[in-house]
């Protein structure tokens, strides 16, 4: 499967709101196995497996087997293709604070 | 007209009255308002009383943009509420959206929150449409965070 991803698969994948928890505990939590991820929403193994293929095909989850266990965890580039989407305000805010910050440092340093 | 809201909260390091006189204050807006790179032309910054506000920002590209609205409501040193839309020249105006800073003591340090709501969803109405926006504002949150 080509590593360029469309975006808009990326949000067609997330506007289901199952997929969406998912992706927004991984986002809190990190990586975790399948079996904690159950609890985020109430749902047989089989439809959990294949709410996270969507989101593996739509490359915003990745997943990896540790023995028995298999790990998912939402790809660096994903969020990074959703921020660069945010950017226009997102970024600008971030950008303004942290320029505050250091101003606000700066004068604590005086 | 569907449209976005955004959060994003910050740790400043310093106590919430000096941290307001940073946000509103003219001079200090110079210095921090915009990106690394972004130089404040010309401007009537001042977030402290009530009423219009302009700014032209130039970026690194040198591109400039002129930003303008209005000081709606001020409660030293707790909250900042005011108004922003982009200049569109010929076109008139870009579509306004709210900001509001809050500020709370944390220790020594001031937890600054923003929401910005109204935002102009154009760039993503084909992307999405139903009810989705405000599920999008918490991933920006979280994705900003990070």
């Amino acid at each position: 499967m080509s590593e360029k991803r469309n975006l808009t698969d990326t949000f067609a994948a997330l506007g289901d709101p199952t997929r969406f928890a998912i992706v927004e505990r991984l986002l809190q939590d990190g990586e975790l196995p399948a079996g904690t991820l159950h609890g985020v929403a109430d749902l047989s193994a089989p439809a959990m497996s294949r709410h996270l293929r969507v989101l593996r095909e739509a490359g915003i989850v990745s997943q990896r087997v540790d023995a028995q266990r298999r790990l998912y965890q939402v790809r660096p580039e994903a969020v990074k293709a959703i921020n660069d989407w945010a950017i226009s305000y997102a970024d600008f805010w971030s950008g303004s604070f942290d320029r505050l910050s250091a101003a606000l440092r700066k004068r604590t340093a005086k | 007209m569907t449209t976005a809201t955004l959060q994003m909260t910050r740790n400043l390091p310093a106590p919430p009255d000096i941290v307001f006189a940073f946000l509103t204050q003219g001079a200090h807006l110079l210095n921090w308002w915009g990106p690394e790179g972004t130089t404040i032309t010309d401007n009537n910054l001042d977030f402290s009383r009530p009423g219009p506000w302009h700014a032209t920002m130039v970026g690194p590209s040198g591109h400039g943009a002129r930003v303008a609205g209005e000081v709606r409501h001020v409660d030293p040193p707790n909250a900042v509420e005011l108004t922003l839309s982009f200049d569109m020249g010929p076109e008139g105006r870009g579509p306004e959206s709210v900001i509001t800073f809050t500020l709370s003591p944390k220790g020594s340090d001031t937890l600054l929150t923003l929401t910005q709501t109204g935002l102009d969803p154009a760039h993503i109405d084909d992307m999405m449409n139903k009810g989705w926006n405000s599920a999008l504002a918490r991933l920006i949150a979280l994705v900003s965070n990070a």
